[in-house]
């Protein structure tokens, strides 16, 4: 058979889900990825991640409170959104996303309160006039602290926590589910994408706190916490490793199989998503970390200027990697045609209402946002020095 | 349990918020939705209210019956007006009247009248996607072939649109025509209603109900006792109650039956040599695809045809010894040796013995051409001085001609008894 | 004494709260106006089929164009277009649908290649009996009529694109301006009026057919007894309900 006619459905030549439907599993795989780590430290206990497990959880919601944005621009009627909670056709496997979401924030804000209950008092004691009201709102009119407070306070923590963990596979899973369950589409249609997606999340939500740990301890010029950042880049090297190989997995077993949708998709990959795949995010962004990381955990680096600096490339590497990888996936399976014979165009606009500038913004928008709650309650002590 | 307290009250706090969600999806939930399945039931009437645009032929035909009469009856019977004519909502709305026809102009409520010539093209233009039994040109090669220059020249200026069959030439030989049923196929009784319109009815007819003479004169023909219409009016079946008539009179098609094949018998029906029954097959031109029906049309149907019963033409007695010389094989076709004897020999002809002065009128009468190939045709004037055979009411005026031209013309033939039979 | 009254006191409570909810309830209800529509229970008695007669489309786009007036469907989108096969001597297959066929088909798509077998497809929406597009729909705006037509609720619809995915034949599209998704109703305001769909009614060839397969004698079932016919991407589980006599294994 040959597609030398390039053909396309008439309804095709638009492609229905922009780029922001790339940033918004981008955006809860960090939310899922940043809050498995903090869990790490309150379920498993490991008392290495302490330094970044509050900064893990804070980050989770600042991403997850923006989690939506991207939807709601990209919805034709976002005065509509309401309807996915209150007429859901649960049918769907879109239809859970306002429930899951909705509880998904209440664990996230309880731990949260929970866990700076403290040190909420402690300002709530200390300012006055209209602060210390606002501060009281917040405490939910409450200012008790004392040893059973906060020994109750942990253990609720743990126990929202390890709740939490399967929570948020199923927040990101489900995305992936989303994607993974669309039948019609050949590069989509296959049960490893939900795991795909868990493993990337994670792998997203790693590269993004050594990201901003090591990023914001450069700019303060405090000393880093060798052990938690060693241990995180171990993670992330195994993690990188899992979610890799699922993905060439998944395409490899595609080929193997040889049915039909191979024919098509082989021209996909070779053709249309030849620099965004093959060699971004497979050859650059998937390789070259791996090998940086491998550096890193296996050999005894005693420059740890050198090591810092190689985990956090390798990092950043990661974080496009993801976010290719979400874009290889979204876009790359609306490009393909439905009529098996051709492939359409996309490229987001610089200033349309679903271009990169848009884009660009929500994704800077958790940063602000993170650097404000910075601002009141700091991640990682008062400056001391 | 003091220090639980924050505790508790968050959580009664989270349930709080759950039940005003509750609430709120009680209140803001579409009135009809899940009555009838996870769906706005409201939304299906909603719907059915969207406004009817594309007419169909039936409205049409309300006020432009005339033209549906036409319509419906040709080629294009199954092609709605919608298509040519566009939707027409407006047009009908403008022409009841009433209030939603005040705000629709006469600009807006006109019809394009005249289709363009790419219209006619989005469904004839030759491409060999389409069925090839469908009518189609190149347009280009159609101007060519009709010799009309200009390019642009609309289809309408030959083809009508409602009657694109009839408009064209005698050179088509495919029409499209009803099929051929009898009415006791579909209907077992008597129908409940007479068609008065027969647009109305499927058109199913007989070849008699629309061609009687044709039917009467072929079966007084000897071609009636082993054929039917069918049988050289090819047909082939569009749908279900359409299809295509060939007028099938070429020379071939009639050879199916009647060449001389050695796996066909001998006597039945009769057989000719091909093509020496004509002779040198040269003198069949291209255009002379009926050459059989040339001679032999009277022996299937009348005809409104160019043919000739007698294939010889008028100027025949002086041309017909140049044609003789070189093809003289042809007329062997037909004639003996005998025949050409009958005139050139010099010896009277075997018949005109001793009593053909006796045989002759009974001859004369029924063979009078026969005479005339060698007798000129007011031969008998130098006798009987009269045009023989007697012609028709000669009973009632031969007194006249007797008292005219005198008894003695009479006797010549007949005797004093003959006479006195009735006087 | 003291515990009647607080009793009482708890009742009275509970009581309000229920009367202000039950109150709010009715005083925010919308209140639509009844029209005057086809019962649920007429409804049921039909299951709208479609026959699709490749064989006998010419291509001319008399269908889509009058789509496109019927239903206002938006430049560049199409709720029914016609597609060209051309497979050559060489077996390589053209397919081409310029503009959905708007405009019909100017000049053989295979210019170099001797064309073996040619011929027209016209598409629309299937109305599957599981239609995927309904199934994924997260908000219940696209649904299946109780006469078995998928349609969407455009009050309802969020627009989220979900079903443009979900849908194997690329039959719908997100109409950009209301901000809906938007697709083929079988020309539901007409079919309930008992006359054609527009696409049905502009056919020239008859080679679309429409009708209800819950009736035996229908016209459509008629055929469907009579003709072979082939349904699309049958294996993606979806069960249409368009049906095309004489399908090309290239038809997809």
């Amino acid at each position: 058979m040959d597609t030398l006619s390039n053909y396309i459905f008439p309804n095709e030549f638009h492609i229905t889900w922009t780029v922001m439907i790339v940033l918004y599993p981008y955006i809860t795989g960090m939310v899922a990825g940043a809050f498995i780590v903090s869990s790490f430290y309150h379920v498993f206990n490991m008392e290495k991640l302490k330094t970044v497990a509050r900064f893990a959880l804070v980050s989770s919601l600042a991403f997850l409170l923006f989690a939506t944005v991207p939807l709601l621009n990209h919805l034709g009627r976002p005065e509509r959104a309401f309807y996915i909670m209150m007429t859901p056709n649960f049918s769907s496997a879109m239809s859970g996303f306002g429930f899951i979401y909705s509880f998904y924030m209440i664990i996230v804000v309880l731990e949260i309160w929970l866990s700076y209950r403290v040190e909420i008092i402690d300002k709530y004691n200390k300012s006055n006039g209209i602060v210390k009201f606002i501060y009281l709102v917040v405490l939910l009119g409450n200012a008790n602290d004392n040893e059973n407070t906060r020994r109750f306070d942990k253990r609720l923590v743990i126990a929202l926590a390890s709740f939490g963990i399967p929570v948020a596979c199923i927040l990101h899973g489900y995305v992936g589910f989303l994607f993974g369950s669309i039948k019609a589409n050949p590069w989509w249609s296959t049960p490893l994408m939900f795991i795909i997606f868990i493993f990337s999340a994670i792998v997203s939500g790693l590269a993004v706190l050594i990201f901003l740990y090591q990023f914001v301890h450069w700019m303060r010029k405090r000393s880093i916490d060798q052990d938690c950042l060693d241990l995180m880049a171990k993670w992330l090297w195994g993690f990188m490793i899992i979610a890799v190989t699922l993905e060439l997995m998944e395409v490899l077993s595609i080929s193997y199989e040889n049915t039909e949708r191979w024919a098509i998709l082989r021209q996909l990959i070779d053709g249309k998503l030849k620099l965004s795949y093959v060699y971004l995010q497979i050859g650059l962004f998937s390789i070259v970390p791996f090998i940086m990381l491998t550096i890193t955990s296996l050999s005894k680096m005693k420059n740890t200027k050198v090591k810092n600096l190689t985990i956090w490339i390798a990092s950043v590497m990661l974080l496009l990697q993801v976010l290719f990888m979400r874009w290889n996936v979204v876009i790359g399976g609306q490009l393909v045609s439905k009529s098996m014979r051709g492939f359409t165009e996309y490229f987001p606009g610089l200033w349309d209402k679903e271009g990169l500038i848009v884009s660009f913004l929500i994704i800077l928008v958790p940063f602000v946002l993170l650097y404000l709650f910075d601002k009141v309650f700091p991640f990682f002590g008062e400056k001391s020095h | 349990m003091r220090d639980r307290k924050h505790i508790v009250t968050i959580f009664s706090l989270i349930v709080f918020v759950i039940i005003i969600g509750v609430i709120a999806r009680l209140i803001l939930k579409p009135d009809s939705f899940g009555e009838h399945g996870q769906y706005r039931w409201n939304a299906v009437s909603e719907l059915q209210k969207q406004e009817i645009v594309n007419q169909n032929i039936s409205t049409c035909a309300k006020c432009h019956d005339d033209i549906y009469q036409l319509h419906e009856k040709d080629a294009h019977f199954s092609v709605p007006c919608v298509d040519c004519h566009g939707a027409g909502n407006l047009h009908v709305l403008f022409h009841e009247g009433g209030d939603s026809a005040k705000q629709i102009t006469k600009e807006q409520a006109a019809l394009p009248k005249e289709y363009k010539l790419e219209g006619c093209l989005f469904c004839h233009k030759k491409l060999k996607a389409r069925p090839s039994d469908f009518p189609q040109i190149n347009q280009e090669d159609h101007y060519k072939f009709l010799n009309v220059p200009d390019l642009k020249t609309k289809c309408i200026e030959c083809h009508s649109p409602h009657q694109p069959v009839f408009m064209l030439t005698a050179v088509r030989e495919a029409r499209i025509h009803p099929i051929v049923y009898r009415c006791t196929e579909c209907h077992d009784k008597k129908p409940e209603q007479s068609f008065k319109e027969v647009a109305g009815h499927p058109a199913i007819f007989e070849c008699n109900d629309c061609h009687p003479k044709i039917v009467k004169s072929f079966n007084e023909r000897p071609h009636h006792k082993y054929i039917e219409c069918r049988t050289c009016h090819l047909y082939h079946k569009e749908n279900e109650t359409t299809g295509r008539i060939y007028k099938n009179g070429n020379a071939r098609f009639c050879l199916l039956c009647h060449e001389k094949k050695p796996f066909k018998d001998e006597n039945y029906p009769p057989k000719i040599e091909w093509p020496s029954h004509v002779g040198n097959s040269n003198i069949i031109t291209k255009s002379d695809e009926k050459i059989c029906l040339n001679c032999h049309a009277d022996r299937i149907h009348d005809m409104d045809v160019k043919i000739r019963a007698n294939p010889h033409s008028s100027d025949w007695v002086s041309t017909h010894k140049n044609f003789a010389k070189v093809q003289l094989t042809v007329c062997q076709g037909c004639h003996t040796s005998n025949d050409c004897s009958s005139c050139h020999s010099k010896t009277k002809p075997v018949s005109h013995n001793q009593n053909w002065r006796k045989q002759h009128p009974s001859f004369g009468a029924k063979n009078q051409s026969t005479c005339e190939m060698c007798h000129k045709k007011d031969a008998c004037m130098n006798c009987h001085k009269l045009s023989m055979p007697h012609p028709k009411g000669f009973e009632d005026n031969h007194k006249e001609v007797a008292t005219q031209k005198g008894k003695a013309v009479c006797m010549n033939c007949h005797k004093e008894e003959f006479c006195k039979q009735c006087h | 004494m003291e515990k009647i009254e607080r009793r009482q006191f708890i009742k009275l409570g509970l009581f309000s709260t229920a009367g202000i909810l039950v109150g709010s309830f009715f005083a925010f209800a919308k209140t639509e106006k009844d029209i005057e529509v086809n019962s649920y229970e007429d409804l049921l008695k039909f299951d709208w089929g479609y026959i699709v007669d490749t064989t006998r489309c010419i291509g001319c786009g008399s269908c889509v164009r009058a789509c496109k007036v019927e239903n206002e469907v938006p430049e560049g989108y199409f709720r029914t277009w016609v597609e060209r096969f051309e497979i050559t001597k060489d077996e390589t297959v053209y397919v081409d649908s310029p503009k959905g066929a708007i405009e019909g088909f100017n000049r053989d798509n295979a210019q170099t290649a001797e064309i073996v077998k040619a011929f027209f497809v016209p598409k629309l929406c299937n109305h599957c009996y599981d239609a995927p597009c309904i199934q994924v729909c997260p908000v219940g705006a696209s649904y299946r009529s109780p006469d078995k037509v998928v349609l969407v609720d455009k009050e309802h619809c969020v627009g989220c694109g979900y079903c443009v995915q979900a849908c194997p034949y690329g039959v719908r599209y997100i109409n950009e301006e209301k901000g809906v998704a938007d697709k083929c109703t079988l020309c539901y305001h007409r079919i309930q009026k008992g006359l054609a769909p527009a696409c049905v009614n502009s056919c020239p060839r008859n080679a679309r057919i429409y009708g209800n397969l819950k009736d035996p004698n229908s016209e459509i079932n008629k055929v469907l007894h009579q003709r072979r016919y082939g349904l699309l991407k049958p294996d993606l589980g979806t069960n249409p309900k368009c049906f095309y006599i004489g399908l090309d294994k290239e038809v997809k």
